[in-house]
């Protein structure tokens, strides 16, 4: 089956190491590994921010989420500074479910977060 | 009451179409835009749970109970021999019970199944 989703990198011209993933349609258990893949292929060396826009998205699950918090992850590694922007209200729903829209929004890190569950 | 049942691969390419449907049912029972779209997303991780842990080449079975105030939703797929039920440490089961309320999983004669109901809210 073809899926409508689309993953275009967007260079900033005037600083290479700022780069852009727009993501657009349903991210689901058909799209989770093809949108890490692209995350992680993005992160290469030189890249010094990467900015994940979720605009366009249509369905965003759990899975989706773990794709997300693994690429910030692997940007944390590669010291490359990492967010989200523009999630829909279907994507803050899942982020809000799961606690954790301040970490990948950009948002303050409260110190809560350090605490055991 | 009315049963739905839709049958479609173990795979997750046809998610899509099994979240279309719930929306579809959760219209007619008159949920609100919010609440369809928690079905959505719950059936989605039910199925994407079950997906995973599905035998290879096998169906994932859908059965919508639709009634007057409330939609149950059962899933179900053939697993081997040692089946796991989804871990409910997951984000996956988090995410599923937060969104659908009533939440059961179950293993039994060869097959693994997540059963969700979620009751359309009293008009205040």
């Amino acid at each position: 089956m073809v899926m409508a989703r689309t993953y275009e990198i967007v260079r900033n011209p005037t600083n290479d190491g700022v780069r852009g993933i727009h993501v657009a349609g349903d991210v689901d258990l058909s799209s989770h590994d093809e949108l890490l893949q692209t995350i992680l292929d993005t992160i290469e060396p030189g890249v010094t921010e990467l900015v994940i826009d979720l605009s366009d998205v249509t369905f965003f699950d759990s899975g989706a989420l773990g794709v997300l918090v693994a690429g910030h992850n692997a940007a944390r590694r590669a010291d490359c500074a990492y967010r989200i922007v523009n999630p829909p209200d279907l994507v803050r729903r899942v982020l809000r479910t799961t606690g954790i829209l301040d970490l990948l929004a950009g948002g303050p890190a409260p110190a809560a977060k350090r605490q055991p569950a | 009451m009315d049963i739905v049942v839709l049958r479609v691969p173990a795979d997750g390419a046809y998610l899509s179409v099994l979240r279309t449907a719930t929306a579809g049912l959760a219209a007619r029972l008159q949920f609100t835009l919010d609440e369809i779209e928690d079905l959505r997303i719950a059936v989605d991780e039910a199925c994407a749970m079950l997906v995973a842990d599905a035998l290879p080449g096998t169906d994932l079975s859908c059965r919508f109970t639709v009634e007057e105030d409330a939609l149950t939703v059962a899933v179900s797929v053939p697993v081997d021999g040692a089946p796991r039920l989804p871990g409910t440490q997951t984000f996956a089961w988090k995410v599923l019970t937060a969104l659908a309320g009533e939440v059961h999983a179950e293993h039994e004669s060869g097959h693994a199944a997540i059963r969700l109901t979620k009751r359309r809210r009293e008009a205040h």
